[in-house]
């Protein structure tokens, strides 16, 4: 019998240690492959000038302008929302039938494939608020899409402030308002920010979403009314209509370092802001 | 005693429920202008409801009631133009667990001052080392203000719960067990804080020890499943307890 435990035990461990490895493994893969093939074609001239033959030759700037345009502006109007959602819910409401089909629609939502959101940015900011392919529309589009992952991460985050907190907090003659500000949401802060930087991540690589509602021109905008192209958007042209797959290389390697790149620097603000407040 | 004025701090007829629970029963009971008064009795007495019902504390916990009144100076506390935080700023409340918030201990002190609208850093650094120094915790602590708090000894956070509370100047400071958590060292230490601290305060301290109650109080309280057994003076209550309750509890026989 001791055997059979024994044996069963090592069967496990190897089985995990190689469902671990496998990812890991799996995703350097993926990485490497994008940049041995990716980052041969990047230069300077490549980041820094528009594209000449609808992208064959000639650099990228206009889709790097449209990815950071979109995705900053998609941000700034899902971070207040979703976050003022969240502290709504938790400190302003008793959990009930309003907490419950809020959260329900956040998990709906959340569930609902990029392409659809799409759709619905294309029907409503597009046509019907006559927004046009633009950076607003695009942004709107993808303000709706994140929004539930950063209402439900800013939740969690938010019920995770000890309740303590908040007593000490009130019990020197704190406001509500007072208390959530001071006291609860710089804790909450580090997973609030997860929240944020999930959506980041997928503002960046969002290609259905976009294509619908930003369009994909390869002109620079001059305002958010203009439309633009995004990384995603040109890197998907150029394989898929066979312009050239070393640009389409360079821009995903673009594209992964940007995204790995805003993924340290979060990480490296929250482990300082951590240690500040501990 | 001679009481002129209205007592500080007044429950009459106070009966608390949480839901269905009856927590406190029919409790009459006065705290005179800078009197200690510890409340004792077993857990699950009503003590700590007492103290969140005097500051308001309670009113963020839904599903509960209350009858008969609170009052403070002789006003009510739960009149209808009372500002419930207005209230918990002049009756400070010193918890059971010494918990920092997550921020210096600089920051610590001045939180309260900060929600109450003082900003200019001078101000701000005047309170913080009178509050440090009244909780006599400045001496160990006046070269590290900016370190976290949470590197203080569970002793110190507790010093440091109370230099908080002080520094918004309250009337009243009601303390829940502010020893539980703590070594016989540092209970010492609180308790003498505390009896610095009388001077200039009225104190409401809750305790199941009956031991600390002698120690510290003027006057003494005694809790029993909801009910106000016996208050007075300790050194009468401790020698000559009225109820049978009182008596098997300070003689420790339950508790």
């Amino acid at each position: 019998m001791r055997n059979r435990a024994l044996l069963a035990h090592r069967i496990a461990i190897t089985v995990l240690w190689a469902s671990a490895a496998l990812t890991l493994g799996i995703l350097v893969f993926i990485i490497a492959y994008i940049l041995v093939h990716g980052l041969p074609v990047l230069s300077w001239s490549f980041v820094s000038r528009a594209p000449t033959e609808m992208g064959r030759s000639g650099g990228i700037l206009p889709t790097i302008v449209g990815t950071f345009s979109l995705t900053v502006l998609a941000l700034a109007i899902a971070t207040p929302l979703g976050v003022g959602t969240a502290i709504y819910l938790t400190e302003y409401t008793r959990p009930g039938v309003l907490t419950r089909v809020v959260r329900f629609g956040a998990e709906s939502l959340a569930g609902v494939p990029s392409i659809i959101f799409g759709l619905f940015g294309f029907m409503f900011f597009v046509i019907y608020l006559r927004l046009g392919w633009s950076i607003l529309s695009g942004a709107l589009t993808l303000a709706a899409m994140i929004l539930p992952t950063i209402i439900r991460t800013s939740e969690e985050a938010i019920r995770a402030v000890p309740e303590s907190y908040r007593e000490i907090s009130f019990a020197l003659g704190g406001t509500r308002w007072q208390t959530v500000t001071r006291a609860v949401l710089p804790s909450a802060l580090p997973g609030i920010l997860t929240g944020v930087m999930l959506g980041m991540g997928r503002c960046i690589g969002e290609t259905a979403a976009v294509i619908f509602t930003a369009g994909a021109t390869l002109r620079l905008p001059t305002s958010v009314f203009d439309p633009v192209r995004t990384m995603a958007v040109h890197f998907y042209i150029l394989a898929r209509e066979g312009i050239s797959m070393r640009n389409a290389y360079g821009t995903a390697a673009i594209l992964v370092i940007s995204i790995l790149a805003v993924n340290f620097v979060a990480y490296w603000l929250m482990q300082r802001f951590i240690a500040r407040h501990s | 005693m001679d009481n002129v004025g209205p007592p500080k701090l007044a429950a009459s007829e106070l009966s608390y429920f949480y839901g269905d629970v009856q927590a406190l029963r029919e409790v009459t009971l006065e705290v005179q202008p800078k009197d200690l008064l510890t409340v004792m009795g077993p857990t699950g007495s009503g003590k700590t409801t007492l103290l969140r019902a005097f500051n308001r504390l309670n009113d963020l916990i839904s599903g509960t009631r209350m009858t008969g009144r609170l009052t403070m100076d002789g006003r009510d506390l739960y009149g209808p133009e009372v500002d419930p935080a207005d209230v918990r700023r002049r009756i400070g409340m010193v918890f059971a667990l010494p918990v920092p918030l997550p921020m210096s201990i600089y920051d610590n002190v001045a939180y309260g001052p900060r929600l109450h609208g003082k900003t200019r850093r001078a101000e701000l650094d005047e309170i913080v080392e009178k509050g440090l120094r009244d909780a006599i915790l400045w001496d160990e602590v006046k070269d590290r203000l900016h370190d976290s708090a949470f590197r203080l000894s569970g002793g110190q956070q507790q010093r440091l719960s109370i230099a908080r509370v002080l520094a918004v100047e309250p009337e009243v400071i009601l303390l829940d067990e502010p020893t539980s958590g703590l070594d016989p060292i540092s209970t010492l230490r609180i308790e003498e804080l505390l009896k610095q601290l009388r001077e200039r305060y009225t104190i409401v301290l809750v305790t199941h020890n009956p031991q600390q109650a002698a120690r510290v109080g003027d006057r003494v309280a005694f809790f029993y499943l909801g009910e106000l057994v016996e208050c007075g003076p300790s050194q009468r209550v401790f020698t000559r307890p009225r109820d049978r309750r009182t008596e098997d509890y300070i003689s420790g026989r339950f508790g």
